[in-house]
């Protein structure tokens, strides 16, 4: 009797175990879904995607890039798979062409300035570095402007598309200044006056030297092939490109809150010069001014502990920031 | 009762690797080596950008009281997976017990990242970049 | 053959209206694979509706500060005020709400403006900094200058979210002729979190405000903005404001960036507190 209750028992633990592994695999970000324009897929992960269509297009028959994106969450650009292209092979595997005093400032800064970084302050990002954050953007075209709109830290981004001058040089901008036209289908934008900056949310710095040109080539109606040739004369030794694939946001998955909704996923805002507290809990070591202390000093006895190693394996996305 | 039992430590024990999300400076602010995992009355929610805070007040063994206050994912993830304001107010008005699971802040201050949440049925786990429970 | 001047009167009349018929659409009849050229300046899309593309400001400097009439103190220019309904200018409160509203004026260097956080709707469209509009026909979105803050404002018949809100609300639109009517609702304002207000001096609302835009191009270079607010737990009935908004064209001009929150950082740990309004007490 016991022995068969006990048997029991583990199988329903081990049943709990995978639907709760399952529950947190599937409820990982991104979310994936619909452009403002219409749902269309639905069920979670593992539906196949409908064949995606052809470009869609403006009255003007440009490229129509109106919806929301994705790309790849590039949290350290710099391990090998933040989509730089290595120019010795042509494969995506390659690293910051960094000079040595910038490459020790990078590690300087993920070692004792993690508080410096402009996500912490409610600063955009700047580009391409907030193409790489989560969650995704919005880009809502017309024929005078691509206006974006990020999820993290609810960053914007005008790109102009009436050829005109660049702000002079003086003038900083979070997220550059950024001029566009068309060359077919590809859309290249031209970015400048950037102020200094991360690469990534893992101190790879950058100065206020950089220069940016981009190219977003859309492959179908879902797909942009995205290249990024950027400059810092000051910083690096050679030009680097960056590469991604920018996906529409929610043609498989669309979150819980949407699924229901004609029109599915919106980007929702995020108000983060009010809420931010974070700040406050840097400590010294991080470069930010609390003190450090003992963790978890005030914790009722037994409510302590230490995790683990962590073992490989059950996550595909997410996980610690990888260092 | 062992049924139940099984499957708290079963929950823990996924809170303890569940995924984060890429969070950008969270080895500056909390300290992964000592993970907390407190239950207590929540007190407070605040549905706030960029990260959300759930407080709850924990009873110590000496019949005090210690409010600790839990960083959560932002609210555009915690409202893509279901949750909404009027949920979180309905914890605060009802002071629903739950058990809080993450790493605690470095400076030593009453705060966690929670990763999990786990309601007052016990039996039924919140990881809070997932959805809460059908109801 | 003469024609009787009664006849000739009766098609000089005729013409006249079906002139000023077209006047009043905005437009005159466009050549073949034209779009139509407006006579009043309002340019069309190509599904016809106005064009409200551009960067916009409002030249009145008083309203951030106070939209009601109001003399000038340090750092505030003398205004008329904007509130055209009720007819005496005067923000409708309860009297419960107003002596709030004053204490509110007494604490005004709590002003959240002042503190970089999200301006709220309609005030986001008065606060002294210039703003884009980006416009398909299913969707606008409207991108600030002040703190990136930028609207979402959808034309595809979408409801409003349910159970979240936002600083800058929730905003669905439709056309009512050439007027673009954007019901915003979704409004926040948690008192124990951080509120917004309608100016610098403490106008206030619940989290029950709900408001109306009405948006109207009348030319090539203006645009009329109002809004009407509907709050019960504070105001005894419906108010409406009206702006008046204008086109920026200054060569080369675009929407640059102020994102205060890092100088209010630098400046609070240099021990400089509130310097963002040096305010007289009263």
């Amino acid at each position: 009797m016991r022995y068969r209750s006990f048997r029991l028992t583990i199988l329903v633990a081990g049943f709990a175990l995978v639907l709760l592994l399952a529950q947190l695999l599937f409820s990982q970000p991104p979310a994936q879904n619909p452009g403002g324009q219409g749902a269309r897929g639905g069920g979670r992960g593992g539906v196949p995607a409908p064949p995606a269509g052809p470009v869609r297009r403006t009255a003007e028959g440009k490229p129509d890039l109106t919806g929301y994106w994705i790309g790849a969450t590039k949290t350290n650009i710099n391990n090998g798979r933040g989509g730089i292209i290595n120019p010795d092979t042509g494969m995506p595997d390659g690293k910051i062409p960094y000079k040595p005093e910038w490459e020790a400032k990078a590690a300087d800064t993920a070692k004792n300035h993690m508080f410096d970084e402009p996500y912490a302050h409610c600063l955009p990002a700047g580009i391409p570095t907030n193409l790489g954050l989560q969650f995704g953007f919005q880009i809502v075209q017309d024929k005078n402007t691509l206006a974006w709109g990020w999820d993290t830290v609810g960053a914007t981004r005008l790109i102009y598309l009436d050829n005109r001058k660049h702000v002079p040089d003086s003038i900083k901008l979070y997220q550059g200044d950024s001029i566009g036209h068309w060359e077919g289908d590809t859309l290249v934008v031209d970015t400048t006056s950037q102020t200094a900056g991360w690469w990534d949310a893992s101190g790879a710095v950058h100065s206020d030297a950089v220069h940016v040109v981009e190219k977003f080539t859309p492959k179908d109606e879902n797909t942009i092939a995205y290249e990024a040739l950027v400059e810092d004369p000051v910083a690096l030794t050679r030009p680097m490109t960056v590469t991604d694939t920018l996906r529409r946001n929610g043609i498989t998955n669309v979150p819980l809150a949407f699924k229901n909704r004609p029109a599915g996923y919106e980007q929702t805002e995020t108000a983060c010069v009010e809420g931010e507290r974070d700040t406050a809990l840097y400590t010294e070591s991080g470069g930010g001014f609390a003190k450090d202390g003992v963790p978890g000093q005030a914790a009722p006895p037994g409510a302590v502990s230490s995790p683990p190693p962590r073992g490989g394996g059950g996550r595909g996305r997410g996980g610690p920031p990888q260092q | 009762m062992r049924l139940k039992i099984v499957a708290v430590v079963a929950a823990l024990g996924l809170l303890a690797t569940a995924p984060l999300l890429a969070h950008h400076s969270f080895s500056a602010e909390y300290d992964s080596s000592k993970v907390l995992t407190l239950t207590g009355k929540v007190t407070q929610f605040d549905w706030v950008n960029p990260h959300s805070w759930i407080y709850i007040e924990v009873t110590n063994p000496d019949g005090t009281k210690t409010l600790w206050k839990g960083e959560t994912p932002p609210v555009n993830v915690l409202y893509r997976n279901g949750w909404t304001k009027p949920m979180t107010e309905e914890m605060v008005i009802k002071g629903e017990i739950v058990t809080l699971r993450g790493p605690a802040a470095k400076d030593g201050s009453n705060h966690i990242f929670s990763q999990g949440l786990i309601r007052e049925d016990g039996v039924t786990i919140l990881g809070l970049n997932g959805p809460p429970p059908e109801k | 053959m003469k024609v009787p001047v009664a006849v000739m009167s009766i098609i000089v009349v005729a013409a006249l209206a079906a002139f000023s018929g077209q006047a009043q659409r905005g437009q005159t009849p466009a050549g073949r694979g034209q779009a139509a050229v407006p006579n009043n300046g309002v340019p069309r899309m190509p599904d016809g509706k106005p064009d409200l593309t551009g960067i916009w400001q409002v030249l009145d400097l008083s309203l951030d500060a106070n939209i009601e009439p109001h003399t000038a103190s340090w750092g505030v220019h003398a205004g008329q005020g904007v509130i055209i309904d009720p007819p005496d200018g005067k923000i409708p409160y309860l009297p419960a709400s107003l002596a709030k509203r004053q204490e509110n004026y007494k604490n005004r260097a709590k002003d959240p403006v002042a503190h970089c956080y999200k301006p709220g709707v309609p005030r986001i469209n008065y606060v002294p900094f210039p703003f884009q509009i980006t416009q398909t026909p299913a969707w606008i979105q409207v991108t600030y200058e002040f703190v990136h803050n930028h609207r979402n404002i959808y034309l595809n018949g979408s409801t409003h979210l349910p159970g979240i809100d936002f600083f800058n609300g929730d905003s669905r639109a439709k056309w009512d002729g050439d007027t673009l009517v954007v019901d915003v609702t979704n409004l926040n304002d948690d008192p124990s979190l951080v509120p917004t207000w309608f100016d610098a001096s403490g106008n206030y609302h619940s989290d029950a405000l709900h408001v109306v835009e009405r948006w109207t191009r009348t030319s090539m270079d203006n645009m009329t903005y109002r809004a009407t607010m509907e709050d019960p737990k504070v105001f005894s009935r419906p108010w409406t404001i009206e702006v008046l908004l204008y086109r920026h064209k200054e060569p080369n001009f675009r929407i640059l960036e102020y994102e205060c929150q890092i100088f209010k950082e630098k400046l609070a740990r240099e021990g400089k507190g509130n310097f963002l309004r040096i305010v007289e007490a009263n």
